[in-house]
């Protein structure tokens, strides 16, 4: 289709060029003629007729020629064609005439009366133009033709090549759609292309569902794994406790169990909601600027007896210059209690617990000297239910990183854990996040 | 009153606080409620989040427009993040996340029916010869000046001023750090013991009850 329209297109223009160079070709003819006509008359007039046959004669270009006629139409000198004479004779009895004489071909004339009634025919044999034409019409032809066969092959070429990658495409997506997660589409592998940035667009958006897709798988199995343990021991206890004497206050110390079983799985669920809804990035919450050495000032005040009375030691080092980032206050303070609630929670007494907040960032940043967390399950501490103890033991329900992570994430910041060689560094780092008094982008 | 389209919620807030001896109304419909809250005969308010015809945030935000400032206490679903913070700009006083104990709930609402809705309360606060002057910040036991931090004044202050009302642990965390635990006892009482240590150390008879199960309370006079 489009190569017909380039064709079509390209011929037009042809015929245009053809019609302009001709009609160019005419007015130059005509021009031509006249001055022939005039040397032709100055020269009959001055030095007669016998003159202008012999000049004719010796000066001939084989284009030009006359012919002189008498009343009668019979030729008095000249080799030119007669002219097929109008009837009636236009009023001035001067014309111009064009016609196809025999032998000669196309021809171009002009005639007008001399006195004595004589009729002098000056003109011009076109079959030199007409070739000359003709070279134009066929070059441009054949320009046309040669241009239209490279057209339509590299159309053909390159419209394949996008077809073949357009194909590919749709098998990769085909295959990924059928359950080949690791199907991605191959980049075309010739510099950028608009087809190369949707396929590498393409990829991305699979890697996330992908991640989306493997995170909510093991949240799922982590949620009923870890929902099982609890409902489990709460359905033994229940059996023991109808297995038990049945007394009132047998029951209700059983009861007083159960409420807190299941307050337990409530919490969970919480927290869980809590995460998924800081991972949406909590629409409907209000953010403001925090200070971040206050609300870290606080939470230390907070859990310091705490650690005190549980043998460790909490110490806080607040900002040289200042740090603020957006936020909701509370939310952010749960989200750092959580930080240090885990520092308590999985090391051992005497152990030393430090939070710091730089400027630089802004950061937060709760380091413990404790056993630390082996790199290889570094990364895996922020994941929903992680315990490093697989024997679930110690307290708590997995979540409260986890939970921490989501929450420095709806505020434009990340949560990164470090070797503090000996302990745990947890970083949140609020790089990506708007700090308060730069201009708003 | 209660305005509490869940019956269960419904009955479980009617029933209980009747049953210790409060006067309870309750409705199921936001738009009754509201007219109901309208005449001012209520002490506090239990306002749930989610209501069909008329959620508790409108609710409240029409009371208050109408200069109705009845304490009111709000209960959120599970979840509800934006919820907390929306409720208390919103006009509440307090807000409880459901499922919640009775305990919780009734020494909320005695909480915030005591607290005077628009004056302060008294700016020096006295239980036996312990003085806290809210101005100054400053807690005297027997003329002598205790040492305590911003947190252990702050917690003295609020049992102080729900004298003879329990004040349960978690009140007192999200009251004095504003935060929200799970179980807020490991972080509590540290703070309280050092409290009534200071205290007892200048000479004062402990004044706070610890109530199990429930929290703290310090007996009125």
């Amino acid at each position: 289709m489009q190569t017909l329209l380039f064709v079509v297109t390209f011929a037009a223009a042809g015929a245009t060029t053809l019609a302009i160079v001709r009609r160019a070709e005419v007015r130059a003819a005509h021009a031509e003629i006249e001055e022939y006509e005039d040397d032709v008359t100055d020269r009959l007039a001055q030095r007669g007729l016998t003159n202008l046959i012999a000049y004719n004669r010796t000066h001939h270009d084989a284009v030009h020629d006359f012919r002189l006629d008498d009343a009668k139409g019979r030729v008095l000198a000249g080799g030119f064609p007669a002219p097929p004479i109008p009837k009636p004779m236009p009023a001035k009895r001067k014309f111009w005439s064009s016609f196809a004489a025999s032998r000669v071909g196309p021809v171009l004339a002009y005639t007008r009366p001399e006195p004595g009634g004589l009729r002098l025919t000056v003109g011009e044999y076109l079959r030199a133009r007409e070739a000359q034409d003709n070279v134009i019409l066929w070059a441009v032809a054949g320009l046309a033709t040669v241009v239209a066969a490279i057209g339509m092959m590299s159309g053909v070429w390159i419209s394949r090549g996008v077809l073949r990658h357009v194909d590919g495409m749709a098998q990769s997506i085909e295959r990924y759609a059928g359950g080949d997660r690791a199907a991605r589409i191959e980049r075309s592998g010739q510099g950028a292309s608009d087809l190369d940035d949707l396929a590498g667009a393409l990829n991305r958006m699979m890697d996330r569902e992908n991640r989306l897709v493997e995170g909510l798988r093991q949240v799922s199995s982590s949620i009923a794994h870890d929902l099982r343990r609890p409902l489990a021991h709460h359905n033994q206890e229940i059996g023991k406790a109808l297995a038990g004497p049945a007394s009132t206050a047998h029951y209700r110390n059983a009861l007083i169990g159960a409420n807190e079983r299941v307050s337990e799985v409530l919490e969970t669920f919480q927290a869980l909601l809590h995460i998924a809804e800081l991972e949406a990035g909590a629409p409907g919450l209000a953010l403001c600027p925090v200070d971040l050495d206050e609300i870290a000032g606080k939470v230390v005040d907070a859990y310091a007896p705490r650690a005190e009375a549980e043998g460790r030691l909490l110490s806080y080092s607040p900002s040289a210059g200042g740090a603020e980032v957006e936020a909701e206050p509370r939310i952010l303070g749960q989200a750092l209690a959580n930080l240090i609630e885990n520092a308590l929670t999985h090391t051992p007494p005497g152990t030393r617990v430090q939070i710091r907040v730089e400027a630089r960032g802004p950061r937060i940043i709760v380091s413990d000297d404790g056993p630390g967390v082996p790199e290889a399950i570094r990364g895996k501490i922020f994941e929903r239910f992680f315990r490093q103890d697989t024997s679930r033991s110690t307290s708590g329900n997995g979540l409260g990183l986890a939970l921490a992570t989501a929450a420095f994430g709806a505020f434009g910041g990340n949560l990164t854990a470090e070797d503090a060689d000996p302990g745990l560094r947890l970083v949140a780092a609020f790089d990506g996040a708007q700090v308060v008094g730069r201009p708003v982008a | 009153m209660i305005i509490e389209d869940d019956g269960r919620t419904r009955e479980f807030v009617s029933d209980g606080l009747g049953a210790r001896g409060h006067e309870v109304a309750a409705e199921r419909d936001g738009r009754a409620g509201l007219l109901r809250a309208c005449d001012r005969s209520f002490d506090v308010l239990v306002i749930d989040r989610m209501l069909p015809s008329l959620g508790g945030l409108e609710i409240l935000r029409a009371l208050r427009t109408a200069s109705i400032d009845t304490p009111a206490i709000l209960l959120t679903a599970l979840g509800g993040l934006a919820d907390r913070v929306e409720g208390l700009r919103g006009g509440a006083d307090d807000y409880l996340v459901k499922p919640f104990e009775l305990d919780e709930l009734e020494a909320r609402l005695e909480a915030i029916g005591r607290r005077p809705p628009t004056v302060g309360a008294a700016a020096v606060l006295r239980k036996d010869d312990i003085v806290l002057d809210r101005l100054t910040r400053k807690v005297t036991v027997d003329g002598v000046l205790a040492d305590l931090t911003g947190s252990e004044f702050a917690m003295l202050e609020m049992l102080m001023l729900n004298a003879g009302q329990a004040v349960t642990k978690a009140m007192l965390v999200e009251g004095v750090f504003d935060l929200h635990l799970s179980a807020p006892g490991p972080l509590i009482e540290p703070h309280m013991s050092r409290l009534r240590a200071k205290l007892v150390r200048l000479g004062a008879v402990d004044p706070i009850r610890t109530l199990r199960g429930v929290g703290y309370a310090i007996a009125a006079h």
